[in-house]
């Protein structure tokens, strides 16, 4: 235990002490910021600076429109244009003049849900300055009878003015997140697996090994690699949910996508658990190839056959997003390889069944354990024969030293 | 007692028989030379004895019985295919071999500069691996064998890549470690340091064992009366007593008539008038022996010794 805790130890200071490391690590977020801010500028320069209409059928509004405080250079200030009935807003809306206009109906104090037809999207700047200006009518010399609910914004139904298109509510709040996790995973496993299946690599060909397994039985080095492996992608994941989580307390306030998102704390909870065996599973699986393959330059050649499963799910993301409870949905997520990904989206469209999400974290596990096992047989046969292929079948003889 | 005993051992691959019934002894305080050509089944053996591959038939007791993880901590070995991390840097990979080995971080601070120092590589210990020359690399692959203070030493072709002053500290050093009662298994194709090292060989070929015994008794069952003598003078045609004169680089070997002696040949050449610069009886060398019994390489020639 204390030499799987020594490889351990090498495996993750050996990587985490390498600038090139730090560089990869910190250019995912700085990337996505980047990436972030480019789409806010795009959408700010086409997005519509034209008034938005209301029609209160409710009766409630008695505080003339202000213009709201521009909260930050991200948010035009869109004025707002009160109309006596539906039919004249709708009227403007097609004549040009306004952009779109909602419909605050009879009880919504009850129901807080609010109609939004509209030439343009609903931006969140837009919902954003909609819920100012409810709030500061609401409660003007009004007995609210709901305040917390009031605070918690409306429930919208979006209907487009050419009919098109009518959903209850922009959904890409709620899946962004979900959708965000899964791709760190994918990028944590396929760059931590890559050092995992280097490190390997690099021993067979600087027969680094054969000194090895003198000082270390293979379960120890396999499982201290793997234990080594898992804490750097741990640190990844780590270092970037603070990185987030800094980003959102600066920025939170002055970048309304970042207002909007909605974060289910037990789906990140459950995310996490499949997330972990899947790592687990993913470097015993990478090690298993750098025990079985000559040399790096094949090593890169077949690190597809793991990379490509792992991905599997987002080129099926429609499939996914219509039909989360589908057939084909469920057998992506009980797929081992491709599990992590599919169970977390599944779980970002739909109501997953716990038994369902208890069962895939359970067959994850069991597959872990297995290629675990595996990984230690495939580092006894294969880390001796530098320039032979080991077959997969050899993994499953039972005199496994004897090769 | 012996603290390495094969018994027997054979080991194939596929239709290949690498190893085929070896056994031999190696005692503490021993420098053991595991000797044969390419090929011969040497390192196969040695990866039983490490217990890296495992026989297909025969057995092997290392320090008292089977190899065990806790007995790998005893063990230091300096493989023929050199192993060491190549882009870290040199005192790391050194201090990570040796806590896989069982040290402490405080050994490990008190043992390793003394090494450093005295295989003259303390000014390159914040080098990396990969930036060091193949001597340095092979002193300090050395280091990672006996840092931890093994009990048994098992080193392929430790010599490989050293110059003479180099070569001349590592034998001090195998001297040492035999002196302190460690058990030594050398493999070499560099007879003149077997010659000069090791007690005791085993010769294999082909995975079998055609050799086996110690140094002076192989010498001894080798021996014969020929003679080299070294002089100024011209030698006549031929000499009572000698069937063949064979000019060598600076000796002249004289091969006897059987049943003369080397003292009569001696006397008649003292009795010719011939002024020898040098006489002595002609030893074969470890690498005549070992070219005469790999060259016959048939299993009825072996000689246990």
């Amino acid at each position: 235990m204390n030499k799987t805790f020594e490889v351990a130890k090498y495996e993750y200071t050996h990587h985490v002490a390498r600038p090139r490391f730090w560089i990869a690590l910190l250019s995912v977020p700085l990337g996505m910021i980047v990436v972030m801010l480019f789409s806010i500028a795009v959408s700010l320069s086409s997005v519509s600076k034209l008034p938005v209409g209301y029609v209160d059928e409710a009766g409630w509004i008695t505080v003339p429109p202000i213009a709201p405080e521009k909260r930050s250079l991200f948010e035009p200030v869109i004025p707002m244009v009160p109309y006596a009935s539906a039919g004249e807003a709708r009227a403007a809306a097609e004549s040009g003049s306004i952009q779109a206009y909602f419909v605050i109906p009879e009880g919504y104090e009850a129901t807080f849900q609010i109609k939004y037809y509209y030439n343009e999207p609903l931006t969140s700047t837009i919902r954003g300055q909609i819920q100012q200006f409810l709030t500061e009518n609401l409660f003007v010399g009004v007995n609210v009878p709901n305040q917390a609910r009031l605070e918690a914004g409306s429930m919208y139904t979006l209907v487009s003015l050419d009919g098109t298109r009518s959903t209850a509510e922009n959904e890409i709040s709620k899946i962004i997140l979900p959708l965000v996790v899964g791709l760190l995973f994918v990028i944590v496993v396929l760059s931590s697996g890559g050092y995992l299946l280097q490190a390997v690599v690099e021993e067979k060909e600087n027969r680094t090994m054969e000194i090895m397994v003198t000082s270390v039985s293979p379960n120890e080095l396999m499982a201290g690699k793997i234990i080594g492996n898992l804490s750097v992608g741990l640190t990844q994941i780590l270092v970037w949910a603070l990185l987030a989580v800094v980003f959102v307390l600066v920025m939170g306030d002055r970048i309304p996508f970042l207002r909007q998102l909605h974060i289910s704390w037990p789906n990140m909870l459950l995310s996490l658990l499949l997330l972990l065996p899947s790592f687990v599973f993913t470097s015993a699986l990478m090690a298993i190839l750098g025990a079985t393959v000559t040399d790096s330059q094949e090593a890169a050649q077949v690190t597809g056959l793991i990379t490509f499963p792992i991905l599997i799910p987002y080129y099926f993301f429609s499939v996914l997003m219509m039909h989360p409870n589908g057939a084909f949905s469920r057998a992506l997520s009980y797929f081992p390889m491709s599990a992590p990904v599919a169970m977390t989206l599944r779980m970002a469209f739909t109501r997953v069944p716990a038994w369902e999400v208890l069962m895939v974290i359970g067959i994850l596990v069991l597959f872990s354990i297995l290629t675990i096992w595996l990984a230690g047989k495939a580092f006894r046969l294969g880390m001796l024969n530098y320039s032979k292929r080991l077959k997969l079948s050899q993994l499953f003889r039972k005199e496994a030293r004897n090769e | 007692m012996q603290s390495i005993h094969v018994e027997h051992i054979s080991k194939s691959f596929g239709n290949t028989q690498a190893v085929r019934d070896v056994s031999f002894d190696v005692v503490p305080g021993e420098i053991f030379g595991l000797l044969g050509p390419n090929g011969s089944g040497k390192t196969t053996s040695i990866r039983i004895i490490l217990d890296i591959l495992q026989p297909d038939s025969g057995s092997v007791s290392i320090l008292g019985g089977p190899m065990s993880e806790a007995k790998k901590n005893q063990i230091g070995y300096l493989p023929e295919e050199r192993g060491l991390y190549q882009d870290i840097l040199l005192d790391k990979c050194l201090e990570y071999l040796a806590t896989l080995k069982g040290m402490t971080p405080q050994e490990i601070k008190q043992k390793l500069p003394a090494y450093l120092e005295e295989f003259d590589l303390c000014d390159h210990r914040k080098k990396k691996v990969k930036e060091l020359s193949k001597g340095m690399q092979q002193k300090a692959q050395l280091i990672a064998t006996l840092i931890h203070n093994p009990q048994v030493i098992i080193i392929d072709e430790p010599f490989s890549a050293l110059d003479p002053v180099n070569t001349q500290l590592v034998k001090d050093i195998l001297k040492q470690q035999r002196d302190a009662g460690k058990t030594i298994i050398m493999c070499t194709h560099q007879m003149n340091q077997v010659e000069q090292l090791c007690d005791k060989i085993v010769l294999i070929d082909k995975g079998e064992v055609l050799l086996y015994g110690g140094l002076q008794q192989i010498y001894e069952s080798f021996a014969t009366d020929d003679v080299h003598i070294n002089t100024s003078m011209e030698l006549p045609q031929s000499i009572p007593g000698v069937q063949k004169i064979e000019r060598l680089n600076t000796m002249i070997k004289l091969e006897p008539q059987p049943g003369v002696r080397p003292q009569e040949i001696l006397n008649t050449l003292v009795s010719q008038g011939i002024q020898l610069n040098a006489f002595e009886i002609a030893v074969p060398s470890l690498d005549e022996i070992f070219i005469k019994v790999v060259k016959k390489g048939e299993p009825s020639d072996e000689q246990n010794l």
